[in-house]
């Protein structure tokens, strides 16, 4: 029997601090190791090796990721996954067949069965996602006590459902409002043990932040559609229309001066939108970010953030240079093969043999493959990592001290939501 | 030092322990030396922690967890729980067994897909009716148009649209024998269309299409009537269904059963892109031999599609794309020149004819 002495510790209980950091403790290398033989696996696998890969980078994420001096614990497997998976197929093939044998019944109305498809799939894909925050938080344990949520996974699809059509109606403006409405119920019925979380983050707020990004992207969009539409006599012109009086849209323009502005116009904001938006994406992420942060609520506690939205910049930076310059590289060396061995394939392809066709075809898709690879793990990497880490390493926990007193509770619940949007994020709709 | 830190899994608190390694259990005690808690060696497991840390609990589904920083301590419950497994090694034996299984899996989803979806195919498409092939026809026939209309003012894509072609008719008179000698289930509907580039192609629903492309280069009119017999195969044998069903099954098998994360995708697509080809090189070659068998049959040279494809494939470029879903013209042409002939050779279409049906694309089009 073996006894090791104890160094006379203090009364238990030890007293938590009034306000916690919280820390990430992961390394890159490791984590980039990781990703490496997760991505060959997953290749060779055709993608099998997910469910593995899924939960090791969970545990990774959450063991590293540090609160108030402890850290969290991922408790899910691969297996549960992986039967999640097949519970879910069990659910979506037969709508997969169903939707398949009503295309062909429809024939010309197959697009229009499409777009019911892929509307219908978005919305279950809405209540898979939020049956799997379930299967992720009753898989979170930190200090011994498990996260669940509550709530009906109908209910939040179909507000999803709800907020969309304001959202696209509004060209967007809706967004920080139907965003501040859906959190308020994901957080809502988010549980640390019986501890209730709450969103206290509002539409408003976010809407005050985020306009001038609006206007920068969809503003000038709205200006170039209004200010040309402005100029066209549209009466007249949808009576030409209406007669097919123009084969093509140069004597159109001919016509209806109006037009051209149009033409030069509408494509040229579109262009600057796309540009704006691409841009400013990053700003965007960051300003959501800490929004939600700054918005949640456990009990007493509250979360604050030094995030600062330069850091997102960085690394979105570092992620296109490191993908430029590995493609680069990869290019060169592709190049040096080709020309090493370029008389023989030549030769190859000269004699219009298939096999060589096929041989050269399987070449450019191992190196698209490749690059393809890299530029996954790299995205991990310098983006997804990145993120994680500078947010978590941004968190302060104000009052942390309340969570003492939290007592356990919750099951852990299935894993067939994540299945379920696993398979509908992937699946060939 | 034996402290480690002690949470008992129904409230949050911290505590601060001692541990004690007895013979068969270990023993978390307070300081005050109150024994909160006895986990047998047998049924402890390791649970993912940072570095330095193990964490450490009794399997199953409890939430109470011991913490040891200290590596000695940590070493010594390591050596005393099998179910802890620190340097991983159970871990990857495992995982080894996970992706040796996946590989397994993947073989035989692709020997099913080379073997057992065209043969599934095959069985199927005879019960798919007519009327249902001839409305996916017309929408993908519309989906086609669209795709390979330049829009040109004043030339629209299909030729010999104007009342009174001479072209128009010389292409239903070089079509009818085929069409009668086919005898198939559904209409024929074969028209030309605009474009350059050397190429036919059928749609389900008995959609064929020929491009300008192809009649310039043609020589003969067998030539042509040889590309038109090798479509109606596959109008025949309902290629373009099958090629339907066969894709559905394949996304089926490679896109929902497998998944994309990580460069999954562009595996996936590749060999989709593969086993595809595969398929339509088999039905190639099947429509080839019908379309002979055709030819003959009409008295026309079954061995015109053979020449043909001789001449266009000797030009570099241009071909690639047709090779690629197509086997080897050398091939192709290899085993038309096996094909029986007519007993008596037809002149499928007189000299004036023949001038029309080449300036088909050059009339004026409504």
């Amino acid at each position: 029997m073996t006894t090791l002495e104890a160094a006379a510790p203090p009364a238990a209980p030890v007293p938590v601090a009034a306000a916690a950091a919280a820390r990430f403790t992961g390394s890159r290398p490791a984590f980039t190791r990781l990703m490496i033989r997760g991505a060959v696996l997953q290749a060779v696998t055709l993608g099998i090796y997910r469910f593995w890969l899924i939960t090791d980078v969970r545990r990774f994420l959450w063991a590293n990721t540090e609160i108030d001096g402890d850290s969290l614990d991922y408790t899910g497997t691969a297996t549960e996954l992986l039967i999640g998976f097949l519970f879910a197929l069990a659910i979506l093939v037969p709508i997969y067949v169903l939707f398949f044998i009503a295309g062909l019944e429809l024939g010309l109305y197959s697009q229009l069965a499409g777009a019911a498809a892929f509307a219908f799939l978005t919305l279950f894909g809405q209540y898979a996602l939020y049956r799997a925050r379930r299967y992720r938080l009753t898989r979170t344990v930190y200090r011994g006590i498990r996260f669940h949520q509550d709530g009906s996974a109908f209910v939040y699809a179909a507000r999803t459902f709800a907020w969309a059509f304001p959202v696209v109606l509004t060209l967007g403006l809706a967004y920080p409002f139907a965003q501040a409405s859906l959190e308020r119920y994901k957080v809502g019925h988010t549980l640390y043990g019986d501890l209730r979380g709450r969103f206290a983050g509002s539409g408003s707020r976010l809407f005050g932040r985020g306009l001038f990004m609006w206007v920068l992207t969809v503003g000038p969009l709205i200006a170039a559609v209004g200010l040309s539409a402005a100029g066209i006599d549209w009466a007249a012109f949808a009576d030409d229309i209406a007669r097919d009086r123009f084969d093509d849209l140069d004597q159109a323009v001919a016509v209806h001066p109006g037009l051209a502005t149009f033409t030069v116009l509408v494509p040229g904001a579109f262009s600057w939108s796309l540009l704006a938006a691409l841009i400013l994406y990053p700003a965007f992420q960051g300003m959501v970010l800490k929004w939600w942060l700054a918005g949640l609520r456990f009990g007493e506690v509250r979360v604050a953030t030094s995030l600062r939205k330069r850091q997102l910049y960085g690394a979105y930076l570092r992620f296109v240079l490191l993908s430029v310059a590995i493609t680069l590289l990869l290019a060169i060396a592709a190049t040096i093969i080709v020309l090493a061995a370029g008389g023989s394939f030549a030769a190859m392809a000269d004699m219009g043999r298939v096999s060589a066709q096929i041989g050269i075809g399987l070449a450019v898709v191992g190196f698209y493959l490749g690059i393809a690879l890299t530029i996954w793990v790299v995205w991990q990497v310098a983006v997804k990592l990145a993120i994680w880490r500078m947010t978590v390493d941004s968190v302060t926990l104000e009052n942390f001290s309340t969570i003492a007193l939290v007592r356990s509770g919750g099951e852990a619940a299935s894993a067939i939501g994540e299945g379920l949007a696993d398979a509908l994020g992937s699946g060939g709709f | 030092m034996s402290t480690g830190i002690y949470f008992d899994g129904q409230s949050s608190v911290r505590r601060e322990v001692m541990v004690t390694l007895a013979m068969d259990a270990l023993e978390i005690a307070s300081a005050e030396g109150k024994v909160l808690a006895r986990w047998p060696y047998a049924n402890l497991e390791a649970l993912s922690s940072p570095d330095g840390l193990l964490r450490v609990a009794p399997q199953g589904d409890a939430l109470a967890r011991l913490e040891v920083r200290d590596a000695e301590l940590a070493a010594a419950i390591d050596e005393r729980a099998g179910g802890i497994d620190r340097t991983g090694a159970a871990d990857r034996r495992s995982r080894r067994k996970v992706v040796l299984w996946s590989l397994a899996a993947v073989v035989s989803m692709v020997l099913v897909a080379v073997f057992g979806i065209p043969e599934i195919v095959k069985r199927l498409t005879p019960f798919v009716p007519y009327s249902i092939e001839q409305r996916l026809g017309a929408s993908v026939d519309g989906q086609v148009r669209a795709m390979l209309d330049e829009g040109k003012p004043g030339r629209p894509l299909q030729c010999g649209t104007a009342p009174a072609s001479a072209g128009a008719r010389a292409l239903a008179s070089l079509v009818a024998p085929l069409e009668a000698a086919a005898g198939l289930d559904m209409p024929l509907r074969v028209a030309v269309l605009d474009r350059p580039e050397v190429n036919a192609f059928a749609l389900p629903g008995g959609y064929v299409y020929v491009f300008r492309g192809l009649i310039e280069r043609a020589q003969t009119p067998d030539e042509v009537a040889g590309v038109i017999g090798h479509e109606i195969g596959h109008v025949a044998h309902r290629d373009g269904t099958r090629a339907i069903l066969q894709a559905a099954g394949l996304s089926f098998l490679f896109g929902t059963l497998l998944g994309d994360f990580g460069g999954g995708t562009a595996v996936v697509f590749a060999t989709r892109m593969v086993l595809q080809s595969s398929y339509s090189r088999e039905a190639e070659t099947a429509a080839d031999l019908y379309g002979a068998d055709l030819m003959r049959r009409i008295g026309g040279e079954p061995r015109a599609v053979g020449s043909l494809l001789l001449r266009i494939a000797g030009k570099p470029g241009g071909i690639a794309n047709f090779l690629l879903d197509h086997p080897e013209a050398s091939q192709r042409a290899a085993a038309l020149e096996k094909m029986p002939r007519p007993a008596q050779k037809a002149t499928l279409l007189d000299a004036g004819d023949w001038t029309a049906l080449k300036k088909i694309c050059a009339e004026k089009r409504t």
